[in-house]
């Protein structure tokens, strides 16, 4: 019987402790599989829907929070990954009073070049998953250029790569 | 989208109607298959380019402010955007429109999926699809450097010096994540301590943001 006090805590503190979409993964899956309250097969399938699904893909824990405790699991599990980002509020009140100071102003870019690593390393993740081959690149590589030239939409591009992903593999 | 929302430009103070706000977090949420990659070059493409809210130096400002906030950093930055066009109400609001509709399909696609999983067709889709998150996330790469090396190419020449430090700096939180297996909180943090020693201007700045670009 999986106490929804304790499961909230744990994803929300998850989330707390983590910066972005994934990094929240170790932490739930020590946690919740300790208690038997999850599958180790129940994360990857997770991040499967988060990947196909719309918005952002911290949402995989709400098909995590579904697979372990259906539609209140999912409910759970949306409202502990919103409260720890409300703490940017905090941060961004902090950082108006500071930013005139030459040593903020070197930190945040410095921040800036970090975000830019953080997201190559994202890119880097994404097309070293198993499955994804040099075919998989070419995909990446036409998604890019669509997606530069402006003139296709986001969906579409993903669209087009589900359905050259069907006629290639399936 | 409204033509005359695109070719207008909208003052730093301006603010949205909450039904507005909902409608464009709904199709951030909605329209933005793919994930995080997806999701941000959506925010992007509406907020800067369509509705000219924002300009590329202040979003990459933003979005540099939700890496130093625990969490899902597209959440931090519908917070930010929600709070700067709607005040108090417009983050929950943004909230909504972003999660309820997003996170409610998501929920349903997991119920579907664990009854479809087992079919070779779904792998196929999605062995097309993962790949191509991966290209947009290159694209949100690209536009994320535009600011970062401006003005280094001009009428002066090539300035050598700043492009190396760039180069050096993402290079190294790469190496970090990748090679070394660090926590991207730790080579955040550790890029803000390099740059507040390496980067910071000789003196304060005179012209900074106003308060109202942050928020």
């Amino acid at each position: 019987m999986i106490n929804p006090f304790v499961y909230f805590f744990l994803f929300f503190k998850a989330s707390l402790f983590s910066t972005g979409g994934f990094t929240n993964l170790p932490s739930l899956r020590q946690d919740l599989i300790a208690r038997s309250w999850a599958a180790p097969a129940n994360f990857g399938e997770a991040i499967a829907i988060g990947q196909i699904s719309p918005g952002p893909n911290g949402l995989w824990v709400v098909s995590l929070g579904y697979f372990t405790d259906g539609y209140l699991g999912a409910l759970l599990a949306l409202v502990a990954i919103t409260l720890p980002p409300l703490l940017v509020l905090f941060i961004a009140g902090r950082y108006t009073r500071i930013e005139r100071l030459p040593w903020v102003q070197g930190a945040m870019r410095g921040i800036a070049h970090a975000v830019v690593g953080l997201l190559i390393t994202v890119v880097w993740t994404i097309l070293h998953q198993p499955g994804v081959n040099l075919i998989g690149w070419c995909i990446a590589g036409v998604a890019c250029m669509l997606a530069l030239s402006r003139r296709i939409n986001v969906l579409l591009i993903l669209v087009v790569a589900g359905v050259a992903g069907y006629f290639i593999y399936r | 989208m409204r033509k005359h929302d695109s070719m207008q430009t909208i003052s730093a103070g301006a603010t949205l109607s909450p039904w507005r706000i909902f409608r464009l977090w709904a199709r951030i949420g909605l329209e933005s298959f793919g994930g995080g990659s997806a999701t941000t070059l959506l925010i992007q493409r509406i907020f800067i380019d369509d509705l000219r809210l924002l300009t590329r130096e202040e979003f990459a400002q933003l979005w540099s402010l939700c890496q130093l906030a625990p969490g899902i950093n597209l959440v931090a930055i519908c917070i930010l955007l929600g709070k700067r066009f709607g005040g108090r109400w417009g983050i929950g609001i943004a909230l909504a429109g972003f999660l309820l509709p997003s996170g409610s399909i998501t929920c349903l696609l997991a119920a579907l999926y664990a009854s479809i999983a087992r079919f070779a067709a779904v792998q196929a889709v999605v062995r097309g699809v993962v790949p191509a998150t991966g290209g947009l996330m290159l694209v949100v790469c690209i536009n994320f450097l535009r600011p970062l090396f401006a003005g280094t190419i001009n009428k002066r020449g090539i300035a050598f010096p700043r492009i190396l430090t760039t180069v050096l700096l993402i290079a190294l939180a790469v190496f970090g994540v990748i090679a070394l297996n660090l926590s991207a909180i730790l080579v955040v943090f550790g890029s803000a301590v390099i740059g507040a020693l390496w980067l910071a201007p000789s003196a304060p700045s005179a012209d900074p943001a106003p308060q109202e670009t942050v928020l």
